[in-house]
């Protein structure tokens, strides 16, 4: 099966950028158009003051122009003739997108020169620490690598865990029955993952689309906060650990008795711990994945229950050796 | 294993409002009855076509192409009657 595992960074417009951060950044359009479906090529900001002074080494052209007070005094202070120039310069040397700052109102010329060479102007109400702050979290978010994978996934006891197996072996009934015991749905059949590059660590969301919403057979599609409250759903979580339901049949021999098998899942260069559980009739998976969650957050505290009753059969089979030879 | 037959078909969406709740129930029950394999692509993001909510995700829209894929032994009748359900509407009656 393919993971769609692909490494490398999500590439976005700055449309998408708009769209994604609106909202935190505080942002608005003030040129747009067709400049808005340029991609952003390195999603992080610069500030351009060296560059409008006229020095163009190493001028980093594929980042977004911060323009903040400094900048604007500067242009200011130049005469209206030279300031146009030299941001004319920056455009011929392909800077696609200005970012204004702290509320500066952006000069008329400059917006019809944008408009003329199809470059974005955006404006931000937030001062320019704070805007480059933010920008970069939702440069990250929009930049992260992402797939899609089937399964269900639901947070239980505050541990991520996916669901994954053939259709009709029960991941969604399962999940129906995990939230009725107070866990929370984070997505129903597809889960979109998310990697957080620094942290090296996944986090699973539903799609938008289809957020908050299971489809049980015989019962059809359910909005889960509307039957079972909104404590029931939760946005976005991170994979912790992966249940694979496999039919007792397919496995044969191959089924850890012990649990001091370590399997992985990998989804975009990043391992996360797999658990096969046996999918027969009368086998409770509510109660199975309940405890599995229970039993890996132990582990994760450094209680390995295996390793602790080897060690005592280990202790009680020297005694009885010291208690024979005496 | 025999070897694997992947038919490909671009079918394009006809009815109003693409593939909402009653068209893509309807797509996941028909590609259900049938022992084949189905999957759905639009805009490079591909999904089996007998999820109903992995299909609701791809946001097809009237006139969006899907980029049918189909495998199994019943594979030809599968096709043949998802493209006629698309073709019909979906049997929609306000979406004709």
């Amino acid at each position: 099966m393919a993971d769609g595992n692909s490494i490398t960074g999500s590439s976005f417009t700055l449309r998408q950028f708009v769209a994604a951060g609106a909202e935190r950044l505080k942002m608005e359009v003030v040129v747009g158009g067709r400049g808005l479906d340029h991609q952003v090529l390195e999603p992080m900001t610069n500030r351009p003051g060296l560059a409008l002074t006229g020095f163009y080494g190493h001028f980093a052209w594929p980042r977004l122009q911060l323009v903040g007070l400094a900048e604007n005094g500067y242009m200011e202070s130049l005469d209206p003739k030279t300031r146009i120039a030299r941001l004319q310069e920056l455009i011929d040397r392909r800077a696609y997108c200005f970012i204004y700052a702290c509320g500066i109102e952006v000069p008329e010329a400059v917006k019809a020169l944008a408009e003329k060479a199809g470059v974005t102007i955006l404006a931000t109400k937030l001062l320019t620490r704070e805007f480059a702050h933010q920008c970069t979290f939702v440069l990250e978010e929009l930049r992260a690598p992402k797939t899609r994978i089937y399964g269900t996934t639901v947070e239980v006891a505050g541990i991520g865990v996916m669901m994954e197996g053939d259709s009709g072996l029960g991941k969604s009934e399962t999940a129906l029955g995990l939230i009725k015991h107070g866990n929370a749905l984070v997505a129903d059949d597809l889960t979109c993952l998310r990697k957080d590059i620094a942290a090296n660590k996944l986090f699973a969301r539903a799609c938008d689309s289809t957020r908050n919403y299971m489809e049980i057979r015989g019962i059809g599609l359910i909005h889960v906060p509307s039957v079972f409250g909104v404590t029931a759903v939760c946005r976005e979580k991170s994979l912790d650990l992966v249940v694979t339901f496999r039919r007792l049949n397919d496995i044969k021999g191959d089924l850890d008795r012990v649990g001091d098998d370590r399997r992985w899942r990998t989804f975009l260069g990043v391992n996360v711990p797999q658990l096969v559980i046996p999918v027969a009739a009368g086998r409770d998976l509510v109660n199975l994945v309940e405890t599995a969650a229970q039993q890996f957050k132990l582990r994760v505290a450094g209680y390995d229950a295996a390793g602790d009753l080897d060690r005592r059969l280990k202790r009680l089979a020297d005694e009885m050796r010291h208690g024979t030879a005496s | 294993m025999a070897e694997e037959k992947v038919i490909e078909k671009e079918v394009t969406l006809l009815n109003r409002y693409g593939l909402h709740v009653r068209p893509a129930g309807l797509f996941a029950k028909t590609a259900s009855r049938y022992d084949a394999d189905i999957t759905v692509e639009k805009d490079g993001v591909e999904v089996s076509g007998k999820s109903i909510m992995a299909l609701m995700t791809l946001e097809a829209v009237s006139g969006s192409v899907l980029k049918l894929k189909v495998s199994g032994p019943e594979a030809e009748d599968l096709l043949e009657e998802i493209e006629a359900l698309v073709a019909r509407k979906f049997d929609i009656p306000d979406e004709q």
